[in-house]
């Protein structure tokens, strides 16, 4: 029996490897629709976001029934703790994917803007290093792959550029870019921020070292 | 045989002084909402700089509570109903703590505004934000001390009133920077503000998810609310729902 528990538990990583996958896909969709503004994208996003949703409940439910059931200890408890916190910001970076694709029909007008778009590109780039470099570290349960993360430029540091361009504006619809760069802007900035809780309770799930759940608070 | 009673009145010992540190937790974030808005309506430098500190001190709370929620899950192999107090109790601080870091960002917001004028209109609509905001959190506290389900399903229902209110606030800023009235910096940030205050509203009503779970067993559909970011978008410029 012990054994099974085991392969539920090796099933139950792996399951949250194919939601990141999905999340992945919807990731990929957002920086897409960023660009290029394609509305037919961005309604192909909120179908796959359902299929996200219903991973996120049914593997909830099954790390509730695992701990109902099997009362893991040490390392096995912490696997399913730290399960349950990762689909939640897996869930939350699809639910982010389509605030992103909320914007297909400004995205024209925030792009007309050069220095606005060179921000918000730097950014999406520097999202998705994050994301990938966290997606590779649980699937190969490798924190090495998270190594290089320490010397990519952190989130913080793209707000004042964005917001000095976005205030330099001075279009008849500057309110309506403005608002959308920033949705757009702090979208990518929580999925970067979500993608670090990923990274944390990973830490915390192979090391046992509780400090990691607090370096997310903040 | 006295051994596994004492062990037992321990575990409810800590049981009750979650219970009873979640609600103070949630108190202390109910507290941030009135004196992050006084920042916004009143410019007082010194309550944003107090909030600022005071959110430290929700974050140090929300992490001792989720140590001691995983001490408890490893060591004292809690029965069903108890895990799913356990569980509810990781899941709130997660939604409380969030919320302080809301109104934080609603003083830093005003602060970067600062000596902006607001029309009477978007202060009456922000005033009206915060206290809608601060009622749910309230209710959403309510539903869990009495483990109120009734209270908590209704929450959803209640949010309905800040969401107008976020649709009119923006549409106030809009026209406050088409009219001349405001600049576009504090235009953004006053956007950003009503997002703030609604996305404070969406936590409340993923509590009452949360409180249903407890007392039930079972996740409302749909149950979690787009919470996660500070993100800025309106509803105005939405065409998409967020679920």
């Amino acid at each position: 029996m012990r054994q099974g528990f085991h392969e539920e538990i090796d099933n139950l990583a792996l399951q949250v490897e194919v939601m990141s996958l999905l999340v992945r896909d919807s990731l990929g969709g957002a920086v897409e629709v960023a660009v290029s503004g394609d509305g037919a994208l961005a309604g192909r996003m909120i179908s796959a976001d359902d299929e996200i949703d219903a991973m996120h409940t049914s593997l909830t439910e099954k790390c509730i029934e695992l701990l109902v059931r099997e009362q893991p200890v040490a390392r096995d408890l912490r696997t399913v703790l730290a399960v349950m916190r990762v689909i939640d910001s897996l869930e939350r970076i699809g639910d982010l994917t389509l605030r992103v694709a909320n914007q297909a029909h400004d995205v024209d007008l925030i792009n007309r803007h050069p220095a606005v778009a060179a921000v918000l590109r730097e950014l999406e780039a520097n999202v998705i290093h994050r994301f990938d470099s966290v997606a590779a570290a649980w699937s190969s349960r490798n924190l090495d792959e998270l190594a290089d993360l320490a010397d990519t430029e952190p989130l913080d540091r793209f707000g004042p550029p964005l917001l000095r361009h976005i205030t330099e504006l001075d279009s008849a619809d500057a309110a309506r870019v403005a608002v959308a760069a920033f949705v757009v802007g702090r979208s990518f900035d929580r999925i970067g921020d979500h993608s670090m809780v990923v990274a944390n309770r990973l830490r915390f799930m192979l090391t046992g070292d509780i400090s990691f759940l607090a370096a997310e608070v903040g | 045989m006295t051994q596994p009673t004492e062990h037992r009145r321990e575990f409810h010992r800590q049981m009750d002084e979650l219970k009873s540190d979640i609600l103070r937790l949630g108190g202390m974030v109910i507290e941030t909402i009135p004196r992050g808005t006084e920042v916004l309506l009143s410019g007082d430098l010194k309550v944003a700089k107090d909030l600022i500190a005071y959110d430290d001190q929700i974050d140090k709370l929300s992490i001792d509570i989720e140590d001691r929620v995983y001490t408890i899950m490893a060591r004292q192999a809690p029965a069903a109903g108890d895990l799913r107090h356990l569980v509810t109790i990781s899941k709130l601080v997660a939604e409380l703590e969030r919320s302080a870091d809301l109104m934080v960002n609603v003083s830093k917001a005003s602060r970067r505004m600062y000596g902006s004028a607001m029309s009477p209109r978007i202060r009456g609509v922000a005033s009206s934000m915060a206290n809608e905001a601060q009622k749910l959190m309230q209710f959403s506290l309510d539903a869990y001390a009495d483990a109120d389900e009734s209270l908590a399903a209704a929450l959803d229902d209640i949010d309905d009133a800040l969401d107008e209110l976020n649709v009119d606030m923006v549409e106030a800023v809009f026209a406050a920077h088409t009219d001349g009235s405001i600049d576009l910096q504090a235009a953004v940030q006053l956007a950003l503000v009503a997002r703030y205050y609604e996305r404070i509203g969406d936590h409340a009503v993923n509590i009452g998810h949360r409180v249903i779970y407890m007392v039930t067993g079972w996740m409302p559909e749909g149950a979690s609310r787009l919470v996660a970011g500070d993100s800025a978008d309106s509803a105005a410029v939405a065409e998409i729902p967020d679920q």
